[in-house]
């Protein structure tokens, strides 16, 4: 086990490799020209324009001198600095990961709480009323787009509950100098500003909890073991929980393993809404405004969190399921 | 104290503008930018109530959208030259751009003008003007630029120097000054004493002081522009304007705190500004927007996409402080008018009436838009309303509609039909998800064929540099001056010459606009660049600008709209009244 | 016929789907070519939809003010009433149908045959196979979806099939981990080994006894990623509208129609509805199968 996981990590680290080096390349050679929109407008020469930004930002030069640099910069933990703002994207990745983590754990949390219980009532009253109710609503929930979700809470607190979510409580936690306008890690703003995200993120990955818990419940409930656990005249309860819900867990790891590892950088559109200062929003801007290094820095970070989530998920898995074995 | 009632009376006025008539537009024009204030008592009385100082004014901005440089003279991002225009001083600045009234800034009074024609202007500045100390209000420690220029008297160097940085075409960043267009004109800057700058002008150049006051006509300091000729870091943004700039946050906020130094224009002794500082939140979406302002998180709202949740609000809540007002920025549409099938006026004039301008409110603004000649209907420089509103194209009557279109189609025809293709720029989205029904709309209006394409606005404004665009439909931000709405675009040498334009008759005509020194006389010119433009031109096709929809909390004293991105200095004479009875529930933060 | 009185639900689902399909398509012509969207999704081209009346850009004016009739309650003339910019929405939905759903039919079959096709080698083989390909699998899954999906339209010039092809990677490794669990919990049952010590070939093996294992989760993972892929859509619509191309889809029906929701709720009601339907559709449709495919849950 101990060498497998030792092959596994440098593995991980031969992945990240790959990575930060197609993401280098893709970018560099993509047709989209680089930083147009520093140039749009200007005067004179439109290739002149261009071509002062690409000095300025250093892409001028060979392909390999500056795939070169960008690795030994990688070495040395430097991801390089954004073409926009000019600020080191570690550094503006260390600011953000704080409110994605959180948001991330959060939903993943009301996934769980909700998804789990939920999907085992539906497999255990399969085609009851109960299941059909909890089964539509899931479907509701895969069907209707966070943002619409996210749009109609907020109007519907506001208009009748006279209730909104601070807009920028994360950023007013480091204080406004020199007027320390609300009191530092104030934990009460801090959760009303992630309560509406964490519910509409966390309801929607717990339907696909629900969904794939009930289906493999249903599966695991016709094993013969289960029918001989009946047979024994065993409460219902323990089938469920101790014989049956204990075998169907492990797509839910694998779909827990899935969110996690989007959660980094996977909010989008609730960070967008919320003005949570994340690192999805982050991730898009830099695509959108061909800001290679934060592309090239949000990528890197997103790819090692998540070989090392997936290490994680198969070894959960080993522990759980006794006949998948690692040699 | 103000009570609510009053207020809501003076709301009368309000619905009078949502009317607007030329007659009350004419109105309005006497009463200088007092139209930006609907709802708000005069100047005048508010300067009798001591204003309260403190507090943090929170406004919903552009400012974090993007971000292409923070260099103040080479971005041409609104936003962010907002941003500047609270930080860094101009030699004149703008009281009241719709008016076009201009007021010294650096200068201690509005300058000398020499020679007839006038080609001479000796600026005097303010003495004991000193650059932005941020340290001493942000609790940080001093940066290097700040040890640099901190505390040290702004002179008549820097403004000799600010202005020479922009015309120096040896500078690697030459391309990115984007407002050097202006400067061509200037013939040299001499530095008379500490205090005393003249500028000499190749031409007589009416709109001059107009270059002075105009956006990105800051003045920096040497110290901080590095070698490669840009300031393009945080630490560089110290002015010796009314507020610090604090921070950028991309996508979130930007955040400013009151320069204590500030020299205050003509009264220090009212040491403004009043705010402790001001942050601009950068929230896009109406939900975020209307729900931060029902709390009070944010003090003053617009919408984004959906216009009614802030005509709800109004009736909801009495007492609001409203303005609906245009924002300076436009649709158009430029034609190339040197080759196939454009260089045929009846071509473009068939595009020019076939095009409902009404339709095009209606489903970008959900019909808060206005019409749009070759100039804003906001600034004074533009053809009456009235003028334009009779003009075929413009019509809105249905009947008049139908002739236009019949004219159209008529023209259309006898042109011989050509294939046409317009290409939409994607941005804004409400522009570039217009594109499709302009295509049916023109389908239906000529009986032709139309193609549409959508493309990034980077590659349109290639395109229009190239040439390779015939036909292009935009979204851009306007102009103050009748010179810069008109002599960039049209003159055989202006810079933004995409229509392969050379007309020497409206060469001339914009050149006697230039040299005309009279306001009233030079209006009149204007007026006539502008009807030349509409008979025989029709290079740029101008449809309609929207009109915004403002709603203030009451307490939020001195609220103008904006109307012109450029103009933050506005919030040195802001203040918040925490004594008035709306100020309750107001959070802290945000 | 037992299996649509056994699953009465199953079948409703089915209808419904069939339904939508029937709604998306059109007239056939003669113009074939390789699947594109939204006009030839299987291979030839078609024109308007069988059940939309307008097109999906036409407009109409007001009768009394000859101004756009923006927001009109449904009637005879337009049954889910207009839009904002005066279109028809029923039109509107009608070929959004046709783009969204062929749109996530697309991705999901291609995401789901690849998914499944590593999924199943990978943890049949297991070894350095299955170290290899999970890395790589880690490495594409790497990416957020929206992120692939803004990558991919900023890379090539933005279409519906770029869209699809993206949408089918973002879908691969999900798949294949879901696949890959299940394989390696039956990979060592005995009727597999029986099969291997009978000489049957590692293809052979796969198709015959380790594939149907995978049926029922594949199911389950094609129906769920269809809502996904939808919702992908208009995910990015709302992030970025400027990247999707404009044409009526379901994603931008929301996106435009979000502002509004309060004021004029029938263009969300309708545009959700169409995703809500057919993500229901597809659910009960893939949990159908599902039962039918699996022998075990019979007696139950």
């Amino acid at each position: 086990m101990l060498r497998y996981l030792l092959w596994r990590l440098l593995l991980n680290l031969l992945v990240l490799l790959v990575v930060a080096s197609l993401v280098f390349l893709a970018l560099r050679l993509s047709p989209g020209e680089v930083l147009e929109v520093a140039a749009q407008g200007a005067q004179g020469d439109p290739q002149q324009a261009r071509e002062a930004v690409r000095r300025s930002l250093g892409l001028d030069r060979p392909l390999w001198e500056q795939y070169w640099d960008y690795l030994s910069d990688l070495a040395r933990g430097d991801l390089g600095r954004s073409f926009r703002t000019r600020s080191p994207v570690l550094e503006d990745i260390g600011e953000r990961i704080g409110p994605s983590l959180e948001l991330g754990l959060l939903q993943l949390a009301v996934a769980l709480l909700v998804g789990v219980p939920v999907g085992v009532v539906a497999a255990v009253r399969r085609d009851t009323w109960a299941d059909y109710v909890l089964r539509g609503a899931a479907t509701f929930l895969l069907g209707v787009p966070a943002f619409v979700l996210a749009v109609f809470a907020l109007l519907a607190s506001s208009r009748y509950l006279g209730w909104t979510p601070p807009i920028t409580a994360y950023r007013d936690l480091v204080p406004f100098p020199p007027f320390d306008t609300p009191a530092p890690e104030d934990p009460w703003a801090n959760l009303q500003v992630m309560a509406l995200p964490a519910l509409i993120g966390g309801l929607g990955t717990g339907a696909i909890v629900m969904r794939f818990l009930r289906s493999q419940m249903l599966e695991v409930l016709g094993q013969d073991y289960i029918r001989t656990a009946w047979a024994k005249g065993l409460a219902e309860q323990v089938v469920v929980m101790r014989h049956a819900l204990r075998n169907a867990l492990l797509p839910v790891v694998t779909v827990a393993g899935l969110v996690l590892g989007t959660l980094v950088a996977g909010n989008v559109v609730l960070e967008a809404i919320f003005l949570i200062p994340g690192l999805g929003l982050y991730a898009v801007n830099g695509v959108r405004q061909n800001d290679y290094p934060v592309v090239q820095g949000m990528t890197l970070l997103v790819a090692s969190f998540l070989v090392f989530v997936n290490l994680l998920v198969d070894v959960v898995y080993a522990w759980l399921d006794p006949r998948v074995r690692y040699a | 104290m103000r009570s609510l009632p009053r207020l809501a009376g003076r709301r009368l006025s309000r619905r009078q503008f949502l009317g607007a008539t030329a007659g009350l537009a004419a109105a309005l024009a006497g009463c200088g930018g007092r139209q930006v204030q609907e709802g708000l008592p005069p100047l005048a009385s508010q300067e009798q109530e001591a204003p309260q100082r403190g507090g943090i004014l929170r406004l919903p901005g552009y400012e974090a959208a993007v971000l292409d440089t923070l260099d103040p003279h080479q971005t041409q991002f609104g936003p962010i030259y907002s941003s500047h225009s609270a930080v860094f001083s101009k030699v004149l600045r703008y009281e009241d751009p719709l008016q076009g009234v201009i007021a010294a800034d650096l200068a201690l009074y509005m300058p000398e003008v020499i020679g007839d024609p006038p080609l001479e202007y000796v600026v005097r500045l303010r003495p004991g003007v000193r650059f932005q100390r941020p340290s001493t209000v942000l609790g940080r420690p001093p940066t290097p630029e700040e040890r640099a220029v901190g505390g040290r008297e702004l002179t008549a160097e820097d403004v000799k120097f600010s202005f020479e940085r922009q015309m120096n075409e040896a500078s690697p960043r030459w391309p990115f000054f984007y407002r050097a267009y202006q400067y061509q004109v200037i013939d040299s800057i001499q530095v008379v004493d500490r205090y005393t700058v003249r500028f000499r002008t190749k031409e007589p150049v009416a709109p001059f002081l107009h270059f002075l006051a105009d956006t990105n006509a800051f003045i920096v300091a040497r110290e901080l522009v590095d070698q490669g000729d840009e300031m393009n870091r945080q630490e560089a943004m110290i002015g010796t304007g009314p507020f610090i700039w604090d921070r950028l946050e991309v996508l979130q906020q930007s955040r400013f705190v009151r320069n204590p130094d500030w020299f205050g224009w003509d009264r220090p002794d009212l040491q403004r500004p009043y705010l402790d500082g001001y942050t601009s939140i950068f929230a896009f979406e109406d939900a975020v927007i209307e729900a931060a302002f029902r709390e009070k998180r944010i003090d003053v709202a617009l919408y984004q996409a959906n216009p009614q949740w802030v005509v709800r609000l109004r009736q909801e809540v009495p007492g609001l402080q409203t303005a609906d007002v245009g924002l300076a920025a436009w649709v158009n549409a430029r034609l190339r008018v040197d080759r196939p099938p454009f260089n045929d006026l009846r071509v473009r004039r068939a595009v020019h009436l076939a095009t409902d301008r009404q339709q095009i409110i209606d489903a970008i603004w959900q019909g808060y838009g206005r019409l749009h000649g070759p100039v804003s209907p906001l600034v004074h420089w533009a053809l009456p309303d009235e003028e334009l509103a009779a003009l075929p194209g413009y019509r809105t009557g249905r009947r008049e509609r139908e002739e236009d279109v019949a004219e159209a189609r008529r023209l259309y025809e006898a042109a011989g039909k050509p294939p046409i293709e317009v290409t939409f720029s994607n941005i804004p989205p409400g522009l570039a998800s217009y594109a499709p029904q302009y295509k049916r709309q023109l389908e239906q209006a000529l009986g032709g064929q139309v193609d549409v394409r959508v493309i990034a606005q980077n590659d349109l404004s290639e395109g229009h540099r190239q040439g390779t665009i015939p036909f292009s439909f935009a979204f851009d931000n306007g102009w103050i001056d009748l010179d810069d709405w008109l002599y960039p675009y049209f003159h055989s040498r202006g810079t933004k010459n995409s229509f392969g334009l050379r007309d020497p008759q409206l060469d001339a005509l914009l050149e006697a606009q230039r040299r005309e020194f009279d306001r009233e006389r030079r209006r009149e010119l204007g007026w006539q660049v502008q009807r030349y433009l509409l008979e025989r031109v029709l290079a740029r096709l101008d449809m309609a600008s929207p009109v915004e929809l403002w709603v203030a909390w009451p307490y939020y004293r001195g609220f103008r709209p904006l109307v012109f991105f450029g103009t933050s200095y506005f919030l040195a004479d802001v203040w918040l009244d925490s004594r008035h009875p709306s100020f309750r529930g107001r959070p802290e933060g945000a | 016929m037992r299996a649509l009185r056994r699953k009465p639900l199953g079948a409703l689902a089915a209808a419904v789907a069939l339904a939508m399909v029937v709604a998306a398509v059109g007239p056939p012509e003669p113009r074939f070519g390789l699947p594109d969207l939204p006009d030839r999704p299987l291979g030839f081209e078609m024109g308007r939809p069988f059940l939309a009346r307008y097109g999906p850009e036409d407009f109409f004016y007001d009768e009394e003010t000859g101004r756009l009739a923006r927001f009109q309650p449904p009637s005879a003339r337009h049954w889910l009433g207009t839009d904002d910019k005066g279109r028809d929405v029923w039109a509107r939905l009608v070929w959004g149908t046709r783009r969204s759903l062929f749109l996530a039919l697309w991705a999901l079959a291609l995401g789901t045959a690849g998914g499944t096709a590593i999924g199943v080698v990978s943890a049949y083989f297991l070894g350095r196979t299955d170290l290899l390909l999970q890395r790589l699998m880690d490495a594409l899954q790497a990416f957020p979806p929206l992120l692939v999906l803004m990558l991919a339209v900023s890379l090539v010039e933005p279409s519906l099939r770029v869209l699809a092809v993206a949408l089918a990677f973002v879908a691969v490794p999900g798949v294949q981990r879901v696949v890959r669990s299940v394989v390696l919990s039956v990979r060592n049952e005995t009727y597999v080994e029986a099969a291997r010590a009978m000489g049957a070939s590692h293809l052979r093996v796969m198709v015959r006894h380790v594939l149907p294992n995978v049926m029922a989760p594949v199911t389950v993972v094609f129906s769920v990623g269809l809502g996904g892929a939808v919702l992908a859509e208009a995910g990015l619509s709302f992030i970025d509208p400027s990247t999707v191309p404009q044409a009526a889809s379901w994603g931008l029906m929301l996106a435009e129609g979000r502002s509004f929701m309060f004021e004029h709720p029938h263009v969300v009601l309708a545009a959700g509805g169409a995703i809500a339907l057919a993500v229901m559709a597809f659910n009960l449709l893939g949990d159908a199968l599902r039962d039918l495919l699996d022998p075990r849950l019979r007696p139950l």
